[in-house]
């Protein structure tokens, strides 16, 4: 019994040696496999906090890194791992047994007593390891703390919103297609002009060409709802005249507004942008009408259907060029969760004249998420395309007047400061050089 | 517990006769505790010795001092370059009886207990092989009759250094019958003030007899019964295999490696180790002590170990340092303190 109880004793502190030894071996692997891990995830961290990712982004393959360096350090490990046979040989040696324990152990010999300091057998090298776990547990509080690497003299950009070009030629076109205001042939052309753009990265919307694509595009799709407008109008004008002379028995008359009208009508139908099926059917009965003369009520009709498309095309206009600045001021505020005055992004200078940053157009700079403002200290002016004179603003035409001020006259000062300019509007400027086309704009704007 | 295992007792017993016998040959050799013994256990596991060392430094006269302490018989045979390998062994001689003749072996002085083969170097290599069979299987054989050798039966061989002239390097098959091989070295000078007041030119130094035949035979039963344990065996495997080239770090220079007859001479002498300090198993300290004095004779190095200045004897050392005791490992993690 007595022999039982003293080979229990031996078993158990082998036990305790077995334990204590293989969990050094897996600590003295893990440590510097853990610091290794740190390392790498330090340079992820920074790499990854440069690149503006989100902690779990960031985490997860520290956690995986880490992970990973624990495994193979087990692995590697897994052989070092001493048995209890093993232990009690450790013991034997250290606790100076003169290999009776191994003996007694192999069922030769009796064991022999326990020494009474059994306890302190072992005396484990704990610095060595423990020190590597700081060093890595210092390397990640250092990746967190450490300000991401920018680059020098340049900051990374990461836009948040489209460009205001073509925020408002998708505007434009989702409102045309909403409301259907032209022939479907056209607004499936027009989406997938969008749409090519569109389906483009942040980035790459903000690359130049991109840019100039996304200028372009705008311009082209307001233009050719512009030249829609101006023709339905002139159409609706040429219809009213029909009637009018038919009513006031000038058939002659009528019958040259009649033909101006067909004029117009083909037109219609074989522009770029045409109107939606119900208009174009009208057109036709128009063109193909065997007596050559509209009855004054299809006159009337006709124009009535014309005005109506064209007063809705101008507020689909009007309405795109709010949803397309609202839009992208909206996503700005939703995706940056800036402050206010960041929010606004009143860029002035940039690469474009004006207050426009990098994107063009009159409303605010698309925001972006950078710690610091871009450096837009570029002085090249880019010339822009004139503005597309039949929806252009008297202020606008005003500018390509070519008229020379007159130098040393003072103007007159108003109340609050104004200064009152003694014109007379869009008069005074006929008198000088301008095209037709803008005088006809001019007169129909004051009229 | 297995019953054929040595006990305390009889440990404590054969350790006191182990220690009248060290006692006795401390006496004849002075200031050389460490070689005799080693003799002694050499003695115990039924090995043959070979003593290395300048003349002069009592060689000869601890092998008689062996002799003397042992009640066992004893020849010696001072080996020269004439000597013929029937002067050792015995040769058949032609007898005239009754009118017939017949040959009757005449034995030679190889046929005693303690053979001391006093310069053994100097006689040629045709009288030194004649030795094989009888250290190794304890016989003489003549004209196809086979002779038994008494039991015991041990040579304790001296030699000069191979740099004298007039000398035959022994064989390596040779050699490998000697369980140690000692080298002898300069006594220090109170030891060679000890030796000057106690000794006298030319006067023999009378040695008592300090154990029966039966004494010897009943210690060397007690030397088979000491425990060898599975991890003593697995270590004394590892330091043999680790001697070849190649398997260790220590073996660099070395070209043949060691035989299995030198595991199991470890294996003895170590059993033999352990009971001359009263024990009942061989432990690691045991292993340590006789491991150089059983290999290093055996090692044949190459040219470049000479180059570097190594020497079997140190090849040795550093192999016990090389191989660990356990099999596993746990070097980094404990520091060197013990319980």
């Amino acid at each position: 019994m007595e022999a039982l109880q003293v080979q229990k004793v031996w078993h158990s502190k082998a036990h305790q040696v077995q334990r204590t030894v293989n969990q050094m071996w897996f600590l003295t692997y893990c440590a510097p496999a853990f610091l290794c891990g740190s390392a790498f995830s330090l340079v992820w961290i920074l790499t990854a906090r440069s690149l503006f990712l989100g902690s779990v982004g960031i985490l997860l393959p520290v956690v995986g890194i880490v992970f990973l360096s624990l495994l193979v350090a087990y692995i590697l490990v897994r052989e070092k791992f001493i048995t209890q046979a093993q232990a009690l040989e450790l013991l034997d040696e250290r606790c100076l047994m003169q290999n009776r324990i191994s003996s007694a152990l192999d069922g030769a010999l009796p064991w022999p007593d326990a020494p009474k300091e059994i306890e302190r057998v072992l005396k484990i090298n704990f610095r060595k390891p423990l020190l590597q776990v700081i060093m890595g547990f210092a390397l990640l509080f250092l990746g967190a703390v450490t300000p991401p690497f920018t680059g020098e003299g340049s900051h990374t950009v990461s836009p948040t919103d489209k460009p205001l070009s073509l925020a408002r030629a998708e505007a434009l076109v989702e409102q045309l297609t909403h409301e259907e205001l032209l022939s479907p042939e056209t607004l499936a052309e027009m989406q997938a002009k969008v749409s090519e753009l569109s389906k483009k990265s942040l980035t790459e919307q903000y690359e130049h060409h991109a840019l100039e694509a996304a200028d372009s595009l705008q311009e082209s799709l307001q233009r050719e709802v512009s030249q829609l407008t101006q023709k339905l109008d002139q159409a609706s004008r040429e219809a009213k005249n029909v009637e009018s002379n038919i009513l006031s028995g000038n058939r002659a008359d009528a019958a040259a507004h009649h033909n101006k009208l067909e004029k117009l009508a083909e037109e219609l139908l074989s522009g770029t942008a045409t109107p939606p099926e119900a208009l174009k059917r009208a057109l036709r009965q128009a063109i193909e009408n065997e007596s050559k003369l509209m009855s004054p009520e299809a006159s009337e009709a006709l124009r009535q259907q014309m005005q109506e498309l064209r007063e809705k095309l101008q507020s689909a206009q009007e309405q795109a060029a709010q949803k397309g600045a609202q839009s992208q001021q909206g996503n700005a505020g939703e995706k940056s969760g800036k402050s206010s005055s960041e929010l606004d992004g009143k860029n002035e200078g940039g690469d474009s004249v004006g207050k426009d940053g990098i994107s063009r157009g009159g409303n605010n700079a698309v925001s972006v998420n950078v710690e610091k403002p871009p450096q837009l200290t570029s002085a090249r002016v880019e010339n822009l395309a004139k503005a597309p004179q039949a929806t252009g603003t008297p202020g606008e035409l005003i500018g390509l007047s070519s008229q020379r001020p007159e130098v040393g006259t003072p103007l007159p000062i108003g109340e609050g400061g104004a200064i009152g300019i003694d014109t007379q509007g869009g008069k005074a400027l006929e008198r000088q050089n301008l095209t037709p086309e803008e005088s006809e704009l001019l007169e129909r704007l004051y009229k | 517990m297995n019953k054929n295992i040595l006990s305390e007792e009889d440990a404590a017993k054969g350790q006191l006769l182990i220690k009248r016998l060290h006692d006795a040959l401390n006496a004849v050799l002075l200031g050389q505790p460490v070689l005799t013994e080693m003799v002694v256990v050499c003695i115990l596991s039924r090995g043959h010795l070979l003593l290395e060392g300048l003349p002069g430094l009592g060689k000869t006269e601890l092998v008689k001092g062996l002799a003397r302490a042992i009640a066992l018989e004893s020849k010696r045979i001072q080996f020269t370059p004439d000597l013929l390998p029937a002067d050792i062994t015995g040769s058949p001689i032609l007898k005239n009886s009754n009118g017939s003749t017949y040959f009757e072996f005449q034995k030679g002085p190889l046929f005693a207990n303690i053979v001391l083969a006093d310069e053994i170097n100097r006689a040629s290599p045709k009288t030194q092989s004649a030795l094989l069979e009888a250290m190794q299987e304890r016989s003489v054989t003549v004209m196809g009759t086979r002779h038994s050798l008494p039991d015991p039966f041990f040579v304790l061989a001296t030699q000069n250094p191979i740099e004298l002239e007039g000398t035959y390097p022994l064989p390596e098959a040779q050699l490998d019958r000697f369980l140690f091989k000692l080298e002898m070295n300069h006594q220090s000078i109170e030891v060679l003030e000890q030796i000057m007041r106690e000794r006298e030119m030319g006067i023999e130094n009378p040695s008592p007899q300090v154990l029966l035949g039966e004494e010897l035979l009943w210690l060397m039963h007690l030397v088979r019964r000491v425990y060898l344990p599975e991890v003593i065996i697995n270590y004394i495997a590892r330091l043999t295999h680790g001697t070849h080239p190649g398997q260790s770090t220590a073996s660099q220079g070395v070209k043949f490696g060691v035989s299995p007859r030198a595991a199991l001479g470890i294996a003895a002498a170590a059993r033999a180790h352990a009971l001359s300090k009263g024990k009942i198993n061989v432990s690691f300290e045991d292993v340590l002590a006789v491991t150089p004095g059983v290999l290093s004779h055996r090692l044949i190095l190459d040219y470049s170990a000479r180059v570097q200045g190594k020497t079997s004897y140190t090849i040795v050392r550093d192999l016990l340092d090389e191989i660990p005791r356990q099999g596993f490992n746990v070097g980094p993690l404990i520091s060197r303190t013990n319980a």
